[in-house]
């Protein structure tokens, strides 16, 4: 479902954050990505979709070269692709219910679509019954920045659910989250996956979140794949490398925090 | 270990040496003060300030103020309804202008302006607005469209477009990339990010800037009359050259109400936006 090849990705300061990154994922496969605070893996996912622009490499995603797709192949796969933010990036100021409407505008883009109150009935309806799956129906009418953390990213989730996606890309869902909350989403981000048989990749940094959840673990530290490999085989000494001190020839690697992202405008 | 604080100011140590107070002036400074100081004397000395008038001025503002008492009601009908077409002026500018400041908005901020050079053109057609004072476009368009209203009214339009334009490009730049991020990776097309995203996010501040603006605009549609732009300016300008002054009167205690009234509306529906 997800391949890349070579896979590298330098910062305009340069700094390295991919070196030549060589990932499979197949179709209903759950993947975690394990790594330390700016090791790459959130750069790794984001350049998956090219909300990042990868320096080198291929990405293959559902048969679609996406490093060689124009913007509306582009397009076309994104809208397979669920997105999972540390952020959750709901748009405050207005309702939880326009911010699952907007879910769906990879697949219908017109001007009524935008917000809920102008979406069709359908889309209103569908959005309902997403909400209704994260148990946050109740919370439709409810301005999205009134939220707790968890309902915000449930709210992420219907959001998520609406666009039907194949493939759910899901960067520390719960670090911003309290550890009862974060154990809500997890479990209900798991059972989405499983039960619509959807392809997972998700970055965590815990262990303990990792044991608890994932099967099949790639570990990247300094930008590179060091560990790939069954949760249930791989021992703690194994994974404490991933948390070692870095010793690049790059100096320090840089976290990708949030001011780092657009390099291309709105697309 | 405790540090010794005292150590610091020992004898024995050498002590830093303290910074110069003075520094001497670069010369760039020197020649700015230099010319600042040229346009000063030469304005005093050039244009024949004559300071006698200084003393004769508490005598003519008391022949102002004695003749404007008490003001004249007579015309009062008639300068409501002046008073009442300059607020027209000032609502239908500032509302044609707040709604062509949003397109302009979008063209000139950098995360949202289809090209580089968009944006650059935008911001210079809004700056160049900006630049030439309000009342040099009100002799323009009076030129263009003839005495009376309209010509306020493009004004205002003008006005606004240029002081709301830059402004909500501001506010959309500093809008965070997350949520944007977040509609882009659903496969959303640009019109949808920009309209699903970034408009509700600049919406609080937008209301917000179209009260003040439209506080600024009352204010500015009043002077407007002066060069026959329509409104109450018109009959201020005219009770003036007529040295009518009890009428003049009148038209300034009504501009002052408006103004005010204006004012405290703006200030109520911003604190609540701020609040709510």
């Amino acid at each position: 479902m997800i391949s890349t090849t070579g896979l590298t990705k330098r910062y305009p300061d340069g700094t390295l954050a991919l070196r030549e990154v060589d990932l499979h994922v197949a179709e209903g496969e759950a993947v975690v990505l394990l790594g330390s605070n700016g090791s790459g893996k959130s750069t790794l996912l984001r350049c998956l979709t090219r909300l990042l622009e990868p320096t080198s490499g291929t990405v293959h995603l559902g048969g679609v070269d996406v490093t060689a797709a124009d913007r509306a192949t582009l397009r076309a796969v994104r809208r397979r692709v669920g997105v999972v933010f540390q952020h959750i990036n709901l748009v405050d100021h207005i309702s939880v219910l326009s911010n699952v409407v907007q879910g769906n505008l990879g697949h219908d883009g017109r001007a009524r679509q935008w917000l809920a109150p102008t979406a069709t009935a359908a889309v209103r309806d569908r959005a309902m019954a997403c909400l209704e799956r994260v148990r946050v129906a109740d919370l439709a009418t409810k301005r999205a920045d009134q939220l707790s953390g968890g309902q915000r990213q449930r709210v992420a989730l219907a959001r998520l659910l609406i666009q039907r996606p194949d493939v759910v890309l899901a960067d520390e869902p719960v670090a911003a989250l309290d550890p009862r909350a974060g154990r809500e989403v997890m479990d209900l981000l798991w059972e989405i996956v499983e039960q619509d048989g959807l392809t997972l990749v998700c970055t965590l940094h815990q262990l303990e979140l990792a044991r608890a959840y994932g099967r099949r673990l790639v570990g990247v530290r300094d930008g590179r794949q060091i560990i790939d490999g069954d949760l249930a085989t791989l021992s703690d000494d194994e994974l404490a490398a991933l948390y070692a001190l870095e010793t690049t020839d790059d100096g320090p690697e840089v976290a990708p925090t949030r001011s780092v992202i657009p390099e291309e405008q709105v697309s | 270990m405790r540090t010794d604080l005292r150590a610091s100011g020992d004898d024995t140590a050498p002590s830093p040496v303290a910074p110069p107070r003075w520094r001497r002036p670069s010369a760039p400074n020197v020649l700015v003060a230099g010319v600042v100081a040229a346009l000063v004397v030469h304005g005093f000395v050039g244009t024949g300030i004559d300071p006698s008038r200084l003393l004769q001025a508490p005598g003519r503002t008391f022949d102002f103020l004695s003749k404007s008492f008490p003001p004249a009601l007579d015309r009062a009908p008639n300068l409501g309804l002046a008073m009442l077409e300059t607020l027209e002026i000032a609502l239908i500018g500032t509302i044609l202008g707040i709604i062509l400041s949003l397109p302009a908005a979008l063209l000139a901020a950098d995360n949202t302006a289809p090209h580089r050079a968009v944006a650059v053109l935008t911001r210079s057609a809004l700056t160049t607005m900006r630049s030439i004072p309000d009342l040099v476009w009100a002799l323009i368009f009076v030129v263009s469209v003839g005495l009376g209203p309209l010509a306020g009214i493009l004004t205002i339009t003008i006005d606004v477009l240029a002081f709301a334009g830059r402004f909500f490009a501001e506010r959309i730049e500093e809008i965070e990339p997350g949520p944007v991020e977040a509609l882009r990776s659903t496969g959303a097309g640009r019109l949808a990010v920009i309209f699903g995203a970034i408009v509700p996010t600049a919406f609080p501040s937008l209301t917000g800037t179209s009260m003040y603006s439209l506080e600024k605009s009352v204010r500015g549609a009043v002077v407007l009359g002066l060069v026959g732009a329509g409104g109450i300016g018109v009959e201020l300008n005219v009770a003036f050259q007529l040295r009518q002054f009890d009428t003049a009167l009148t038209i300034i205690v009504m501009i002052l109400v408006v103004v005010l009234l204006v004012e405290r509306l703006s200030t109520h529906v911003r604190t609540r936006l701020i609040s709510g």
